[in-house]
This record gives C-alpha cells, sequence and structure tokens, in this order.
C-alpha cells in the first residue's frame, strides 16, 4: 500500500478535499477521513473526475437506538461528525475503491462512524456504485452542508495486486 | 521504517466464467489476509462463498447485518461453507466489491475469524462475521458460487497479506 497524498485542513475550514492526477499505476485505491463539518447535517459525498452523476448507493444506518436503510440517486459517500456534535470530535471512515484504473463501471465500499460525546453517535455502511468506465483520475470530498472544518484530514493510498498464484476451475 | 502493508500476494480477472477460483500454498509470513473481490453480476444472482483448505464441513458459523435499501435485518447461518454477501444484482457491468479480512490465518492454536463487507449496490449492503471452527493453519483458500453457477467474465480476485 502505497501513500499518494495527505490534505489536512487548515484555519478557516475548506469547502471539500480533493485529490488530482491520481496515478494509474496501482489497482485499488483506500481513502482514510478523519472529518467534521460546521454544518447541520453529517451526510458527505464523493465525485470521481468531477462527476456528480451516474452515482447510486445503499445504506446501513445505526444511531444508537435505531437502525435503518436506505436506497440513493445521489453520490453518497460518508458521514461525518457535524456542528452540534461534542466540540473537538471529529468521524473516521475509510473508503475502498477496487480497479480504479479499469474499464469497468466503479464500486465502492464506505464504513464511517462519526463521535459525539453523547447517546447519538452514527454509523454507515455504504455499497455505491458509479456507472461510469472511465478511469479515475481525481476524486472530491465534500459535505452536503458547511466546510470541513480545521484539522480534517485525508489521505489517499494505492494498493497493487500481484500477478498469477490462483487457479480456476 | 513502517511495516509494509497489502502486500500482494496472487490476482486472478477472469477471462471467461468459471465455478471456482482457488489460491493455494498461501506463504504463512504474514499475519492476517484480505481479498478483494470486484464481481461482475453473471445474471442469475450470485452467492459468493469460500472454504479453506479444501474443507467442506459444516464447520463454519457466520452472523450478518444487512440493509437492502428499505429493510434491515440480521441473520445467522452454520453450514459448510463461509458465508459472505447478500445475493448480488443480475445486470451485467454492475460491479460488486466485497472485501474479506481473515485475522490470524497461519495460526495452529486458534478458529479462525473472518469479517466481510458485500456491497451491492443494487441490491443493499451487508456485514458478515464469520468463524471456521478449526485450529488448523490456512494453506488455500477456494471461492465458488453457492448458486450453482459461475463466476462471470470480468470478476477479480486479490490476494494481499498484512504484515504483524
Amino acid at each position: 500500500m502505497t501513500l499518494v497524498s495527505t490534505v489536512t485542513v487548515g484555519a478557516g475550514g475548506a469547502t471539500s478535499i480533493a485529490f488530482t492526477g491520481i496515478p494509474q499505476t496501482g489497482t485499488d485505491l483506500l481513502i482514510r477521513i478523519s472529518s467534521r463539518n460546521s454544518g447541520g447535517v453529517n451526510a458527505a459525498l464523493i465525485s470521481f473526475n468531477s462527476s456528480t452523476t451516474g452515482f447510486s448507493a445503499r445504506r446501513l444506518f445505526g444511531s444508537g437506538s435505531t437502525v435503518s436503510s436506505n436506497t440513493y440517486t445521489d453520490n453518497r459517500g460518508f458521514y461525518t461528525s457535524f456542528s452540534t456534535d461534542t466540540a473537538g470530535t471529529f468521524g473516521n471512515c475509510e473508503i475502498y475503491i477496487p480497479n480504479y484504473s479499469g474499464s469497468t463501471n466503479k464500486s465502492y465500499s464506505s464504513d464511517s462512524v462519526s463521535e459525539n460525546n453523547a447517546a447519538a453517535a452514527y454509523q454507515a455502511l455504504i455499497a455505491g456504485l458509479w456507472s461510469n468506465t472511465a478511469a479515475i483520475t481525481s476524486i472530491s470530498l465534500y459535505p452536503t452542508s458547511g466546510n470541513f472544518d480545521q484539522y480534517s484530514t485525508a489521505s489517499l493510498y494505492t494498493i497493487t495486486k500481484g500477478s498469477g498464484g490462483a487457479t480456476v476451475s | 521504517m513502517p511495516t509494509t502493508t497489502y502486500t500482494p500476494l496472487a490476482n486472478i480477472t477472469l477471462t471467461g466464467s468459471s465455478s471456482t477460483v482457488t489460491f493455494s500454498s498461501i506463504t504463512a509470513g504474514y499475519r492476517d489476509l484480505i481479498i478483494a473481490i470486484s464481481l461482475n453480476p453473471n445474471g442469475n444472482g450470485n452467492y459468493p462463498s469460500m472454504r479453506f483448505n479444501g474443507s467442506s464441513s459444516t464447520s463454519y458459523s457466520s452472523v450478518s447485518m444487512y440493509g437492502t435499501g428499505s429493510v434491515t435485518g440480521s441473520a445467522s447461518y452454520t453450514q459448510n461453507r463461509i458465508y459472505m454477501p447478500l445475493e448480488v444484482g443480475t445486470t451485467s457491468g454492475n460491479i460488486t466489491t466485497i472485501i474479506t479480512q481473515i485475522m490470524d490465518f497461519s495460526a495452529s492454536d486458534k478458529h479462525k475469524s473472518v469479517l466481510t463487507r458485500s456491497n451491492p449496490s443494487t441490491n443493499g449492503v451487508e456485514a458478515v462475521a464469520s468463524r471456521w471452527a478449526n485450529t488448523s493453519a490456512i494453506t488455500s483458500i477456494s471461492l465458488f458460487d453457492a448458486n450453482g453457477t459461475n463466476f462471470a467474465s470480468g470478476t477479480s480476485f486479490a490476494l494481499y497479506g498484512i504484515a504483524a
């Protein structure tokens, strides 16, 4: 696994975190995010190659007291801690994107938790699909409300597959 | 020097349909294994499953939690295979991502724990915790479709080692 880039949000916050010029030498991508947003909603979005169309997702969501599952036709990416959560708490997320440089539609797996020193904290599992066969060369992450707070970070890694070593029958 | 992780061990992308993919002679030089699967639906519905060391005894148990996009649920299984994902969609090109982690795979003093995340985005999302009730070190892994159909061309399987 090779680190491509780490972005840390500075003073004043940021509307988005972007990775551009993603090297096409890997097989899969892994994004690890620690984030908090200034808005009133904990949902955040992901775009590939500046595109926000052709996305669909299913979510399994727990709040500490309820569980739900939802279907989306937007670029649902992950969940963050947000403005009403305990100060200084940040949500965590890992997004896995296999075969990002290939010529098939792009599927992604997202696991998020938000942190809050209260009864309400959230966990979200997302299954996403970008119905586009283009190789992913850039990724943008952005909250649906407000901006990323200072100290939010995201790191992008490439993972490179081996060759051979498997038999089929 | 940081410990290397996600060391590539094996990989295959199917160029035709296949009923079984096997990783064999798995080196014991790692702590955990990760298998990343990009599943191209075969049009009939897939039930990817996994066995270790060729064992088909009823020694695998799994607990899953899932969401279909409208319904949530949980289920448990005791059967002759590791249960992996919810039934995936049937549309070719709607790729499903499945990530499986096998902890302490080469240990000879414990049952083997497996965590699986499945993402058939047109069907739902699922997380599964499984156990193989066997203390043998895992030296081979077989992946097959319990639906009795084949994996479709374009499906890929990648095996990685995670160092201690």
